[in-house]
């Protein structure tokens, strides 16, 4: 393929932007970062549009660009069918997240954006970089941002949540570290030569004797990040104290970044591993499914809730993975997409809403649908978004990655599947509560803002048409 | 003239709909208070026109479809039309699936009862819903209901018709909690989508076993293709299907929904809740017919859960006293009879049912709807009587209405019901037990339905004073579909099952004849009984609190389904997520000592430190990128 090409614009973009931002003026902040999102959307759209559009399946676009030589350290960018979605995702939710308003008024709004454009460039790194040093660079550093906003525009406990997040991701990473370094050094007995790239490694890793401690090293940084349960522990408190926007971003993208990881090193480096133990993983993603519903369903805080939801969910997309077939693979790349423009949306309305009537409990009804009735409207598109009612991107995602899972573990999918009935009993009675019933409180606010109405209409859209298109997104993966 | 049409027209009603809700939205918000109401009924009207109008529309357009499908010679009377492709997954064994719909004699049957049945709902409904604040809603909501169902019989492939499967779902959640105000609706309609659901999951796991073994989710491939009897995969096949099926068609074990379901306008029972929606797991296990029958333990289970669900039902309608709950589990003794009728193999029996009882059902729910508008939303039939002089039209349709379901000989519902009782008893999966319950099921039908008949229109009034004077009879826009579909409840069931194939008669025909003659007796007898039970009453009569209770199966399914998932809950909270994990983390001994002084720079002044840490990673990037992409981007 190309071998020279824009790519590392898509990394080095958002620093620029976070520079800018800090150099505009702190009333402005707010207009300014949504147009400099807008911007890498944008340029995002245009980058991607070789792979995106293209008519062949399986167009990739690589770069490389050497590093440090004698080390084997190389920036190899790598555009293909899977990383072309997250990069573009990322864009979309840096546009979303800054689009809430909740963090603009309060301190620091310079640092917010800096943080927020700097944590998409590290994220875009991390989804395009196949040598495996410098993807954990970036995967490590994208995290400082985001324990930053955490501890920086958190909510009251906020020491406690970023500790948890803390020191769960560094035990995970570590161990992934370890790991990659033993990949290199097995690639440097074998050839004499130093090499961190993904397809220099994928030759000795399955000839390894020791490849399956690395597959769980591997296997644990990213189960942590999504999180599957029982790796989960760190997210309720991260979830529930981050500001709204760093809620958004942590629940639609961040989630990915394991997801993304999983399909892109563990998938190809460690086939053999993963073999024998996958009805035990998707026995693993049926318990990461049911559990968080469980706890969706006894929650009684909207922000808790959708919380869980979103980790619920995401075992559907963890079936896709682990079915290990090219088509489940494609099916979870589908549903990442659909769950990321949801979740990011069920925030995203989560946070109007409390705008408007401040932090409110599910313990009785509050009656809102008829005071906002528009913003309610897009609310249930969105809700059955999450539900996956057919129609949406989410439907077509977890019904093809249940298929293909089903052809392994039928045990494990039937019982999964029990999430479809629990996530319509808790997200229903979410949008019923505070929709329905009759009003409580006192009126206030405007129904909804015509910006508001625009992005997140924009957001829904994509998720009726890949409903109905979902060739759009799976045409290139999956052969 | 294209077959999308069928159901594209109901959704551009929906969208017209749904665009004049947000603009009379717009309006309200924009206008302060009291002048709404005169907005409000123009609106209704207009409404109304676009709802009828797209339901008269896509009826014409199956009729004209039916004329072309008739046309055809008549071996290949199908035709299919593709829309769009959907659904693709590459693999070892793919799977295609096209949004596509197919036309023959059992969709046609069906889109004519949606399309017709609907279109005289819809009529009603301008009526019936002239006061309510939001008409356009109510409005876009029937019309989207009617896309998804007609998506449900004209989609050719197991998916497509999951969406309209589901589609209907959603349609029939937001109509029963359309009084949203009000939290027992909304329960109503939780409840009812959750249960749904619950079969929703029978209907996946059937698609994936019929991927695995079969690699196709097409109607006509999966009858036709090569099932391998090992393993049981075609009886889990069957049973898991039946099992989707018993959730929308409100069979045991999930038919506690429908009851509370009539917390919706009545128009929605009428069409949803009685003559389309709940039929459509009929259509779903005739349509796949072959693979389903090819299964002895399969059709035993259907027929058995039919049988018992067209008893346990007729039971408690007898012991009811709202108009609706009575027609409601009515409507669930009904559908028992028309899975018996699948069951034992009458799959043609059973859809000759599911169009009569369409007639009839469709009827007494409006006949019911026009009682309950005339007296102010009283549905207590002990608060009600001796209507018929007040209104006539209505106490006419509801006779005939009455006569149909019962089984009396020259109306509708003999027809299809003898042929359903003759089968249960001959049919190899039927026999001498199933026989029995369908028997008595019917006797039951009859006396429940001539009690409710009595205490309406006939017995001593009791309606409540200030109600009373107010008593009319409903205006014509109401009573013509009434009259409509009393005409149709007379002579629907004439000219035969209008699907299936003619069989053979004469080795059975002494013994049909003598089924016949049973069962009308026994429906005669039980008109006669309660005729006579309840003509004179007076006060309300205490009804088998057991019976009024529905057996207590609701009872202890919120006991055991809804307390033990909020027990599971709340167990894996404390004990499981509080108890451990949030515990474990907690517990991190010295890595928590040490995290005091780590994190107290997070709290105090030294983000400076991090924001440095942010920058020079950032500068350093830059760097690499905007120097490295130059000279060294080549390399």
């Amino acid at each position: 393929m190309e071998n020279y090409s824009y790519l590392s614009v898509l990394i080095a973009a958002p620093f620029f932007l976070g520079v800018l931002s800090v150099l505009s003026p702190k009333s402005l902040q707010r207009s300014y970062a949504i147009l400099g999102a807008l911007a890498l959307f944008l340029v995002s759209l245009f980058l991607c549009s070789n792979v995106l559009f293209s008519t062949t399946p399986g167009v990739v676009i690589d770069q490389k660009i050497s590093w440090f030589p004698a080390m084997g350290l190389t920036l190899n960018l790598r555009l293909d069918s899977v990383s072309v979605w997250f990069v573009l995702l990322n864009a979309v939710v840096c546009l979303l997240a800054f689009s809430l308003s909740g963090v603009w008024n309060r301190k620091f709004p310079r640092l917010f954006s800096f943080l927020g454009f700097s944590m998409t460039g590290f994220l875009n790194g991390a989804f395009l970089c196949t040598d495996l040093v410098v993807f954990y660079i970036f995967y490590e550093a994208v995290f400082v941002p985001m324990i930053l906003m955490i501890g920086i525009w958190g909510e009251s406990t906020k020491a406690a949540a970023v500790f948890k997040f803390f020191l769960m991701s560094l035990l995970g990473s570590v161990l992934m570290l370890v790991s990659i370094f033993y990949l290199m050094s097995i690639y440097h007995t074998a050839t004499g030569r130093y090499s961190g790239d993904l397809a220099d490694l994928i030759t000795v890793a399955s000839k390894d004797p020791n490849a399956q401690w690395c597959f769980f090293g591997f296997f644990l940084a990213f189960a942590i990040k999504v999180p599957m349960v029982p790796f989960h522990a760190w997210l309720k408190d991260a979830y529930t104290m981050a500001p709204m926007p760093a809620t958004l971003w942590m629940s639609a993208i961040l989630s990915k970044l394991g997801v993304f990881g999983l399909i892109r090193f563990v998938l190809p480096l460690f086939g053999a591993p993963l073999a024998e133990v996958q009805p035990l993983l998707l026995g693993l993603c049926a318990v990461s499914i049911l559990y968080p519903a469980f706890l969706a369903i006894r929650a009684r805080d909207p922000k808790t809730l959708l919380s869980y939801s979103s980790i619920s969910h995401l075992g559907f997309v963890l079936f896709g993975v682990f079915s290990l077939s090219p088509g489940g693979v494609a099916a979870a790349v589908l549903l990442s997409v659909g769950h990321t423009l949801v979740s990011a949306g069920l925030f995203y309305i989560l946070h109007l809403v409390e705008v408007r009537r401040g932090g409110l409990r599910l313990d009785t009804y509050h009656g809102l649908a008829k005071e906002y009735p528009l913003l309610f409207l897009i609310f249930f598109g969105f809700i059955l978004g999450g539900v996956a009612l057919p129609g949406t991107a989410n439907f077509v995602g977890e019904f093809l990655v249940m298929i293909s899972a089903f052809q392994s573990n039928p045990v494990a999918v039937v019982i999964g599947g029990l999430g479809v009935i629990f996530g319509a009993l808790y997200l229903l009675r979410f949008y019923q509560r505070l929709g329905f019933g009759e009003v409580t409180g006192e009126s206030s606010g405007r129904d909804i803002e015509l910006y508001d109405v625009i992005v997140l209409i924009g957001v829904l859209f994509f998720v009726i048409i890949l409903g109905f298109q979902p060739l759009w997104v799976m045409k290139g993966n999956g052969t | 003239m294209s077959l999308s049409l069928i159901l594209l027209l109901p959704l551009v009603g929906f969208i017209l709909n749904g665009l004049l809700q947000l603009g009379a939205g717009a309006r309200r918000n924009g206008i302060v208070g009291g002048s709404t109401s005169t907005g409000a009924t123009g609106g209704a009207k207009l409404a109304g026109i676009i709802g009828t109008c797209v339901m008269v529309a896509s009826f014409a357009v199956v009729l004209i479809q039916e004329i072309r499908l008739l046309n055809l010679p008549a071996d290949g009377r199908i035709f299919e039309e593709t829309l769009f492709q959907w659904i693709q997954l590459k693999g070892a064994h793919g799977l295609s699936v096209d949004f596509s719909l197919r036309f023959d004699s059992l969709s046609s049957i069906f889109a004519l009862v949606i399309t017709g049945v609907g279109t005289l709902i819809h009529l009603y409904s301008v009526a019936y819903m002239k006061d309510d604040a939001t008409p356009a809603r109510f409005f876009a909501y029937l019309n989207l209901f009617c896309f998804f169902m007609l998506t449900l019989v004209l989609g050719t492939s197991l998916p497509v018709v999951f969406l309209g499967w589901e589609g209907v779902g959603l349609a029939s959640y937001l109509l029963i909690g359309y009084w949203f105000s009000d939290p027992e609706k909304v329960k109503a309609g939780q409840k009812a989508f959750i249960m749904n659901r619950v079969g929703d999951l029978g209907f996946l796991v059937a698609m994936f076993i019929a991927f695995q073994q079969v690699g196709s989710l097409d109607l006509l491939q999966l009858n036709s293709a090569h099932w391998s009897t090992e393993g049981g995969m075609l009886t889990a096949f069957g049973l898991a299907i039946f099992f989707a099926c018993t959730g929308k068609s409100a069979q045991i074990p999930l038919f506690t929904w429908l009851p509370d379901a009539m917390a919706g306008p009545t128009p929605v029972s009428a069409l949803i809740h009685a003559a389309t929606m709940v039929t459509s797991g009929v259509y779903l296990l005739t349509r796949l017919s072959v693979v389903i029958s090819s299964s002895p333990v399969t059709m035993s289970v259907i027929a058995l859960v039919g049988g018992l669900t067209a008893f346990l039902a007729a039971t408690i309608a007898c012991a009811q006293s709202d108009i609706k709950k009575i027609l409601a589990y009515s409507t669930v003794s009904q559908l028992g009879f028309m899975f018996l009728g699948c069951g034992v193999g009458a799959f043609d029996a059973g859809v000759f049912h599911v169009m009569t009882h369409a007639f009839f059902k469709a009827l007494l729910f409006l006949g019911a709807g026009s009682v309950i508008h005339a007296l102010h939303e009283e549905q207590n039939v002990f608060k009600m009587g001796d209507l018929r002089k007040k209104m006539p039209i209505t106490a006419v349709t509801f006779g005939i209405g009455t006569a149909a379901i019962t089984g009396i000989l020259p109306f509708s519902g003999f027809f299809s019901k003898d042929e359903i009782i003759f089968k249960s008893l001959t049919s190899p999966s039927g026999g001498g037990f199933l026989f029995g319950l369908a028997i008595v099921s019917a006797f039951l039908t009859a006396f429940y339905m001539t009690r409710l008949f009595v205490l309406v229109f006939f017995s001593p009034n009791r309606v409540e004073k200030e109600r009373a004077k107010k008593v009319h009879e409903s205006p014509l826009l109401m009573t013509v579909p009434l009259m409509i579909l009393a005409i149709l409840s007379l002579v629907g069931g004439w000219f035969g099952a209008p699907y299936g194939a003619e069989e053979g008669e004469t080795a059975h025909s002494s013994l049909k004849y003598g089924v016949m003659a049973v069962s009308w007796l026994v429906a005669v007898s039980g008109c006669g009984i309660a005729y006579f039970k309840y003509k004179q009453v007076q006060t309300p009569e205490k009804p088998i609190s057991f019976l009024e209770q529905g057996w207590g199966i609701d009872f202890i399914y919120q006991r055991v389904f809804g307390g033990g998932t909020e027990s599971i809950a709340k167990a894996l909270d404390q004990w499981i997520e509080e108890g451990i994990f949030q515990r474990a983390l907690r517990w991190s001994g010295a890595v928590a000592q040490l995290s005091g002084t780590l994190l107290r720079s997070f709290q105090a002044g030294s983000i400076q430190a991090y924001l440095m840490m942010i920058l020079v990673c950032a500068s350093v990037a830059l760097f690499v990128f905007v120097f490295g992409w130059g000279p060294y981007g080549k390399l």
